[in-house]
């Protein structure tokens, strides 16, 4: 990449305004986007901070300004303008100091235009070594050029390295008195404790949604645009407290819509499609209607709908079920409609807390899957077979009984009469399926592996997770009562959810503990059995592994838990041999009486 | 969940010159937004196109640099009259000449008002092959901020298309964010993503976010069989596409077929593990860690294999809810309502999940005998 020396725009270009081509220079004019525009120019302007904006104009009426301040606040909550403001405030010429900025005099201008000598901002982010902090401190000696004080702004400081940070230190705790720090960033966690106590301290709050709405609405009418106060709160939503985020999709809007924003032209560009989906797609859920929630999802798919905004709405829509469950006469609800909280109020009651809970659980962890997936929707979908066949084994095992929210359920499409066919297998109960299979592999000569034993073992004895996200919330809170009585139950069902916290850390540590299950508890001690000696090294051998294991089930199971690990072979023997092991433990009878059960259960012989 | 890492490079390598893409596929209310916004002089200074890869964001952006630089720009009245509104495809679309000399030195990649940034540009300054340029690094995009200060030679509009935005890190994308905010007048910057998933909110507010989304598959069947593709061809690989029209356009032109033979051989080896024991699974499994071992391709191979598997397994899913419009391997119907009649809805989630599971740990660097030893022994049912 070379850089040219500057040209200005060809003939050609000069000669089109002429004509009936539009003139360049004229879209330039108008390029500015709203949140450019419309930047808080005086403390009144700036929404949603009042604690922030009454601090400093009392700072600057009293004249007690400190030299470095720390704005730190998410995204689009007005850091960097109210730093642009301070700096106008403290420079303003103006004779009441209550009335500064004014936005006339000759400093707040130059400011306002980004021409000031003295008002030097930094981006830290992309000027973040010691080198550009050294230059910093070698002019920050010399008298402002032309106002009261030279304001220092430095943007994005969590960037700058940690030299840079201690370069800064002694500048930052007695800069001469000519000049003021403001350091603003999105990530305070990332500056080191010395800078932050150089500096005062003032923390952004997201702004609420009635403050975007009404801010938008006011920018509507200045810049003569009309919008649906609906609209407005839409995009506000969207915008999740952050105004810069309101204000560029309002841009896009207006543009999109030519000069009338309505809610359909929010929602034709945000692919938000009309509220009756969620709620259709959550009477799916109540129905264990897998074929209508997966019709639902790919219609949206088709019809250009955002999955990750739908989701979210979900998500909403199942936390509303649940205020409304646990609290039924909560004004927490009070900006919805009468119709949309009947349709709550019905939905709800066809569910207890733990089933919305569980698709809560379920549902808000879909949002980042959607992001990176390839096969776009498959993250919803794979949550939508999740959360219908995951209700509790007392439903699933039977025919479904017919629900009362039958009626909501949407009427099964003309296209769906083979589905009935093969659905009707899906009713027999999932043992006898499985049950089939063994008998049916008994009769081949082949010996039955252990592998082919284990499986209907591992499906049998462990409730699906919904029964069992439920039953553990039980156990846990009754588990603080009474200290110790950890159940084998217990701990067998909170395996997998062991095996999901230590993959949060380690996806290694959680590949090697799919090799393993617990079989024994005495005690905090519980005995996990692995496969395979190489599992079982990379486990025991391994203190940080171990520990991780450990924690992660003292946090399921609500109480300390220490494991040990032991081959499964030394348990029960060796593969295929008919008797059992020598080496075998106390934990071994428990096992087998269990393996026996199931094995009745599924009419097969265990081999070993 | 698996990044979908195969693919998108394999995608952003092939990405299609305009002469084999001729036109912009689906997204019609994007078009539109940009088109306005040009007609009203309301052009914002930076942009995010997003989308899974081969949806038609580079296409999208440089139809956007075509339409913002053209040089016989229409009056409005006239563009009513080119496309009176509401009749045909091309209403809503993005306008340019495609004869004028910016327009055709666009088109060529060769304007130097609009420039394109990616790994590949990166990797050409830089005179470093490799790994070394598996991210876009902070210095490109100290380039970028000292370039984009030139104001433009000859258009109206200096305009940066940066792709792989997804890959920056922390300190290149912190980097980024003030010349983002308050870019110099008369340049433009439009910021290529496969996902939002990596770039800060920071970013992303400073931005006008376009997201693409899946385009409906009767549109990309439309597209192909103005390409000349059969009316079976055409149905079958807009299935395949899940809504992304540059895949299914890169599928169709390729003579060698790579992406559809990807997708048999891999609906191949699952159909013959089905059957299979254990020792034929664990066997299998070894196959692939030595495949996993030699790097590069064969680990994106591995990567494609799963994600053609997910679409498999979500059709059986469909099959056995009764929603064959929906369906991604149409062309396999049969194979698919076999297998689904021996299937439980339940055996079928627990192997979506677990491909899913085994995705991210390969991702994560466990070897392929952990992650899938699991997935052939303990999800996979034998039928």
């Amino acid at each position: 990449m070379t850089v040219e020396p500057n040209r200005a725009p060809s003939g050609k270009a000069a000669d089109r305004a002429g004509t009936e081509v539009l003139p360049p220079t004229e879209n330039i004019a108008h390029s500015q986007s709203l949140y450019r525009k419309w930047r808080s120019q005086t403390f009144s302007e700036l929404v949603g901070q009042e604690a922030v904006t009454r601090t400093l104009q009392n700072a600057i009426a009293s004249g007690r300004v400190g030299h470095a301040y720390l704005f730190c606040g998410p995204r689009g909550t007005g850091k960097t303008s109210s730093a642009r403001l301070l700096a106008k405030a403290l420079n303003c010429t103006h004779p009441n100091q209550r009335a500064r900025p004014c936005n006339q005099c000759a400093a707040c201008e130059a400011i306002v235009e980004g021409r000031a000598m003295d008002l030097i901002e930094i981006d830290a982010a992309s000027n973040r070594g010691i080198d550009e902090i050294r230059s910093l401190r070698d002019t920050i000696g010399y008298q402002p050029s032309q106002f009261r004080y030279k304001f220092y702004i430095i943007d994005e400081v969590h960037m700058l390295t940690e030299p840079a940070f201690n370069a800064l230190l002694k500048t930052l705790e007695e800069p001469p008195p000519h000049a003021i720090f403001v350091l603003a960033t999105t990530d305070p966690q990332d500056i080191p404790a010395t800078v932050v106590s150089r500096c005062q301290r003032f923390d952004f709050q997201r702004i609420n949604l009635e403050q975007i709405a009404a801010r938008l609405s006011y920018i509507c009418q200045q810049e003569e645009i009309e919008a649906d106060s609906g609209a407005l709160e839409l995009i506000a939503r969207q915008a999740t407290g952050s105004l810069r985020d309101a204000l560029s999709l309002l841009d896009q809007l207006i543009v999109f819509s030519g000069g009338l924003v309505t809610i359909e032209a929010v929602r034709a560009v945000l692919g938000v499609m009309n509220s009756e989906a969620v709620a259709e797609f959550v009477n799916c859920l109540l129905a264990q209607d897998l074929a209508g929630g997966l019709e639902l999802i790919n219609r949206l798919v088709q019809s250009g709908t955002d999955l990750k905004r739908f989701n979210r709405e979900v998500v909403d829509h199942l936390r509303s079920l649940m205020l409304i469950k646990a609290n039924p006469g909560s004004n927490e609800l009070t900006d919805m409609t009468q119709e949309s909280l009947e349709t709550l109020r019905d939905q709800a009651s066809h569910l207890d807390l733990g089933e919305i809970v569980g698709f809560l659980k379920i549902f808000s962890g879909v949002d980042y899957n959607l992001k990176v997936s390839p096969y776009g929707q498959l993250p919803l979908e794979i949550a939508l077979m999740e959360a219908v066949l995951n209700r509790p084994a007392s439903v699933q095992m039977a025919v479904p009984p017919p629900r009362s929210a039958a009626p909501a359920r949407p009427s099964p499409m003309p296209s769906r009469p083979a589905a009935n066919n093969i659905k009707s297998v899906d009713i027999s109960p999932e043992s006898e399926v499985v049950g089939g299979r063994v008998a049916a592999e008994d009769k081949v000569p082949t010996p039955i592996t252990k592998a082919e034993v284990k499986r209907p073992l591992a499906f049998t004895p462990e409730p699906p997770p919904a029964a069992r996200v439920s039953r553990l919330e039980l156990v846990s809170d009754n588990s603080t009562d009474e200290v110790t009585e950890l159940s084998l139950e217990v701990v067998q069902t909170a395996w997998s959810r062991v095996v999901e916290g230590v993959g949060v850390s380690s996806k290694m540590a959680q590949a090697l503990l799919l090799e393993a299950r617990p079989v024994a508890i005495e005690g905090h001690y519980v005995t996990l059995a692995f496969k395979w000696e190489f599992h079982h090294k990379q486990i025991s051998q391994d203190p940080n592994r171990r520990a991780m294991v450990e924690n992660a089930y003292s946090d399921v199971v609500g109480q300390k838990v220490l494991i040990r690990c032991i081959l499964e072979k030394d348990v029960s023997g060796s593969v295929g041999s008919p008797s059992q092991g020598a080496g075998e433990s106390q934990e071994k009878p428990a096992r087998s009486s269990r393996a026996a059960q199931a094995a009745q259960k599924l009419n097969a012989r265990i081999l070993e | 969940m698996a990044k979908p890492n195969a693919e998108a490079n394999n995608l952003t390598m092939a990405t299609l010159s305009l002469h084999e893409n001729p036109r912009l596929i689906g997204h019609t209310w994007a078009t539109g937004l940009l088109q306005s916004s040009i007609a009203a002089g309301k052009v914002s200074h930076a942009y995010i196109f997003s989308g899974p890869a081969g949806v038609g964001k580079t296409r999208l952006a440089l139809d956007f640099a075509l339409a913002l630089n053209c040089e016989n720009q229409l009056a409005e009245h006239q563009l009513a009259e080119q496309h009176p509104t509401g009749q045909g495809q091309e209403a809503k679309g993005l306008w340019y000449c495609g004869e004028c000399r910016a327009c055709r030195l666009i088109a060529a990649g060769k304007h130097s008002d609009v420039t394109t940034i990616s790994l590949a540009w990166q990797a050409l300054q830089t005179e470093n092959q490799g790994s070394a340029n598996a991210n876009l690094k902070i210095d490109t995009i100290r380039a970028i901020q000292a370039e984009i200060s030139r104001p433009p030679k000859e258009v109206a509009w200096r305009v940066y298309i940066v792709q792989d935005v997804n890959t920056m890190q922390a300190a290149a994308a912190n980097a980024f964010l003030k010349t983002l905010e308050e870019p110099p007048t008369r340049a433009i910057l439009i910021l290529l993503s496969d996902s939002d998933r990596t770039l800060l909110p920071t970013i992303v507010s400073r931005c006008q976010l376009i997201e693409l989304r899946a385009v409906a598959t009767v549109t990309i069947e439309e597209a192909l069989k103005e390409q000349g593709a059969s009316e079976l061809i055409a149905h079958t690989l807009a299935a395949l596409a899940a809504g992304r029209p540059g895949w299914a356009l890169r599928a169709f032109q390729d003579r060698t077929h790579q992406d559809l033979n990807d997708r048999d051989e891999a609906i191949m080896q699952l159909m013959e593990l089905l059957p299979g024991d254990r020792i034929k699974r664990m066997g299998f499994a070894e196959d692939l860690t030595k495949k996993w071992q030699e790097g590069g391709n064969k680990r994106a191979s591995i990567q494609t294999m799963l994600n053609i598997w997910l679409g498999w397994w979500r059709d059986l899913a469909l099959v056995r809810a009764g929603l064959l419009q929906f369906l991604t391997n149409v062309d396999k119907l049969d194979d698919l309502k076999k297998q689904a009649k021996k299937l439980t809805d339940l055996q079928i989630k627990e192997m979506l999940l677990g491909i899913t599971r085994a995705a991210a740990q390969l991702e994560g660097n466990v070897t392929p005998r952990l992650a899938l030893g699991d997935l052939f022994i303990n999800k996979l049912p034998r039928i």
